[in-house]
């Protein structure tokens, strides 16, 4: 049973309206059917099956839908979609202030004597008044205040939550760093940014760079896996092509889409596409192919202060590189004379299980030496 | 019904209703039917009374009014409200000026209609609540499309004014759901005050029970109806919420005496800071109720600045519900 749930379509919207179902309630649907029209203020948007089976509408024709509400089950039959009983809130009880929960907490009183009370709001003096009549006994003065009340993490952080602890789990991580002295790189960027009329910056220089060297680190972008089924020997297996992730938060979110072949692509069009992918991440109008299909990540730590990161591998690849933000410091030229530069650390966190500190040492060195070619 | 619809299904009745009503604007010939789909429809309907127009504000309403002088009566778009400052001369210097300065009262049936306010992410020039600045012009009235209005009824009353109206319609309405039958949400009903200019009036329970109002337009709705629910959970503070169809001319003697019950006021709108509709409300409010009031009248509104395009830093200079939460947080101490 998979639910088909409203997707965050646009940033403009809190709600949308459902237009058209393309498929029949019972139907059978494959995989990437499309099976219903959603309408935003700017466009109609369809959704697709993500599974094969029977398809259980549970919304209908020009109902209003929010992100995250389900309007459809595709079962595979085994399983009888859940009822309307199932899905309703188990009880429309009163809306109760937060004094009033408070006091409610504190002298434990009883849920269905505040639902007797017949009001639509309940307040802190309505709860007094009832325990005026008579406290109830053995109510034990518990817990969870407003303050300590748990909270559910949004679903693009749960998301995350799930691939950092599989990732935590089951990859057991090296970390290595360089310093760049990136002072001639940004001095290339801007030419390269004037002459593509793109903002092309140390980030794309460090995506470019990385493709480049797919053929000659395999490795770094490679599959680990486990041959033969659980328990089996581990193998991996390797990429035809560099398909660079980058790290992407403009404060809804963490999200990583994915530069595919990014080895065939220019540096103006590498800077295009990290621009289109922001602009993606502001409105949340990623599409799972903008996310999926990845071998390697960058994450780019553009925070002034930070020195060093440690990026997360992400489960199914075996390398992540950090970037972090220009630092400026003094040192010594060849000949002794003291000379301000600007230098960032280049991180590269790397599964041990399949490449080794000399290997990673290697691939770091080459990426810096493309940077700064 | 959502608002877009709303006032979409209203244009269509006009224009059914009176041959003599034109309607002008860029861009809303079907099927385009305009950027916001407000005049969807109507160009295939009623081919003889719906105009296109090139991008020229000041001209479109420059004919808007000529027309509507010469006897018809006339509707137009502003694609976004922004852009009405172009035709800020015909508005203020000739429309409004022209139903009183020759000699004897001339009807001037024109609507503009206005496309603004932000949180769409449209930045500095596609965003503004321009409403302030046409407040106090003699002979034009200003409006605010809300959800709990009658939206055909609310044309029929602008044309019937015989004089230039502009009518702002908050572009985060259109895709909202118009509120019916006296409900607002779980917890609010309204309903609307005739005597007051058809001011709605949101409440908790009883409306004669509150210990603060909220006046504000339209466009505020939602985000003070956020406001009122989290100020009733949070801190058991009852608000009750007056939304005024028109906003200028306003006379807030018939509300006196809600607002005279709970001495205290809050005025919230999206316009920046300085020189406001909610100032003038303020000071009217002052004038009446000088004495009976807790405090002076609390004013909301967005930050003097331009508009971002960068959600997060637009989300700081707009208006939120959280801003008329502390508003009436220090009414109340």
């Amino acid at each position: 049973m998979t639910e088909l749930r409203v997707p965050k379509l646009n940033n403009n919207d809190t709600e949308y309206l459902l237009v058209e179902w393309l498929a029949e309630d019972g139907a059978e649907v494959l995989k990437g059917d499309p099976v219903v029209v959603l309408e935003t203020s700017k466009a109609a948007e369809e959704l697709v099956a993500e599974v094969d089976g029977v398809l259980r509408r549970t919304a209908e024709i020009g109902a209003t839908c929010v992100p995250g509400e389900v309007i459809a089950y595709i079962s595979d039959d085994s399983a009888p979609p859940p009822t309307a009983a199932d899905r309703e809130p188990t009880s429309s009880g009163p809306v109760i202030t937060a004094p009033a929960q408070v006091l409610i907490d504190e002298h434990g009183v009883d849920p269905a004597r505040i639902r007797a009370l017949g009001k639509k709001v309940i307040k802190r003096a309505d709860v007094a008044a009832l325990l005026e009549t008579g406290v109830d006994a053995g109510g034990d003065s518990a817990s969870s205040s407003p303050e300590t009340q748990t909270r559910p993490l949004p679903a693009v952080q749960r998301a995350v939550a799930a691939a950092v602890t599989r990732s935590h789990h089951t990859i057991p991580a090296a970390f290595t760093a360089v310093k760049l002295d990136a002072g001639p790189a940004i001095a290339r960027a801007r030419v390269l940014s004037k002459e593509a009329r793109a903002l092309i910056g140390l980030p794309e220089l460090l995506v470019s760079a990385v493709a480049s060297l797919h053929e000659q680190f395999p490795m770094c972008f490679a599959e680990p896996m486990v041959a033969d089924g659980p328990g089996g020997d581990l193998a991996v297996r390797p990429s035809p092509a560099p398909n660079v992730g980058v790290t992407v938060d403009v404060g809804h979110g963490l999200y990583v889409p994915v530069l595919h072949g990014a080895d065939r692509l220019s540096l103006k069009e590498i800077a295009q596409r990290l621009t289109a992918y922001r602009t993606k991440a502001m409105r949340g109008a990623f599409r799972e192919e903008d996310l999926a299909g990845g071998n390697i990540v960058v994450t780019l730590h553009t925070d002034a202060a930070v020195l060093l990161a440690v990026p997360i591998i992400f489960p199914g690849q075996t390398c992540a590189l950090s970037l972090c933000a220009p630092q400026h410091e003094v040192a010594l030229d060849s000949a002794g004379n003291i000379v301000k530069r600007t230098t960032v650390t280049l991180g590269l966190a790397f599964d041990h299980r399949v490449v080794n500190g000399r290997e990673a040492a290697m691939f770091l060195n080459a990426v810096r030496k493309a940077i700064t070619a | 019904m959502r608002v877009a619809e709303s006032l979409n299904r209203a244009l269509h009745e006009v224009l059914a209703d009176d041959s003599s009503v034109r309607v002008l604007g860029e861009d809303l010939l079907d099927p385009y039917g305009g950027a916001f789909k407000i005049t969807k429809g109507l160009s295939s309907r009623f081919p003889g009374q719906v105009l296109a127009t090139p991008i020229s504000e000041n001209g479109i309403v420059g004919v808007a009014g000529g027309l509507a002088l010469a006897g018809g009566k006339a509707i137009v778009e502003i694609m976004f409200s922004d852009f009405v400052t172009l035709a800020f001369d015909q508005i203020v210097n000739f429309a409004s000026k022209s139903v009183s300065m020759y000699g004897r009262p001339l009807r001037l049936p024109l609507i503009v209609r206005c496309p603004s306010g932000g949180g769409r992410g449209y930045g500095p020039t596609h965003s503004q609540s321009l409403q302030k600045h046409f407040i106090g012009v003699p002979g034009l009235a200003v409006y605010e499309v809300s959800p709990f209005d009658d939206h055909r009824e609310l044309f029929g009353e602008m044309l019937a004014r015989g004089e230039p109206c502009l009518l702002f319609e908050d572009k985060i309405l259109y895709t909202r759901q118009i509120f019916e039958d006296g409900i607002a949400d779980d917890l609010f009903r309204y309903d609307v005050l005739p005597q007051a200019g058809q001011v709605t009036r949101v409440y908790l329970e009883d409306p004669e029970q509150a210990d603060c109002v909220i006046i504000a337009p339209g466009g505020m709705a939602h985000r003070a109806l956020a406001a009122m629910r989290t100020l009733l959970l949070e801190r058991e503070i009852t608000c009750l919420l007056l939304v005024p169809r028109r906003l200028y001319p306003f006379d807030v003697a018939p509300l006196s005496p809600l607002l005279e019950r709970t001495g205290a006021v809050a005025v919230a709108e999206e316009s920046t800071a300085g020189g406001t509709w909610g100032a003038e409300v303020a000071q009217q409010v002052h004038s009446r109720l000088w004495g009976r009031l807790r405090r002076p009248v609390s004013l909301v509104h967005s930050a003097a600045s331009v508009i971002p395009a960068a959600a997060h830093l637009e989300r700081d200079v707009l208006v939120q519900d959280t801003a008329i939460v502390r508003a009436v947080q220090e009414l109340l101490p």
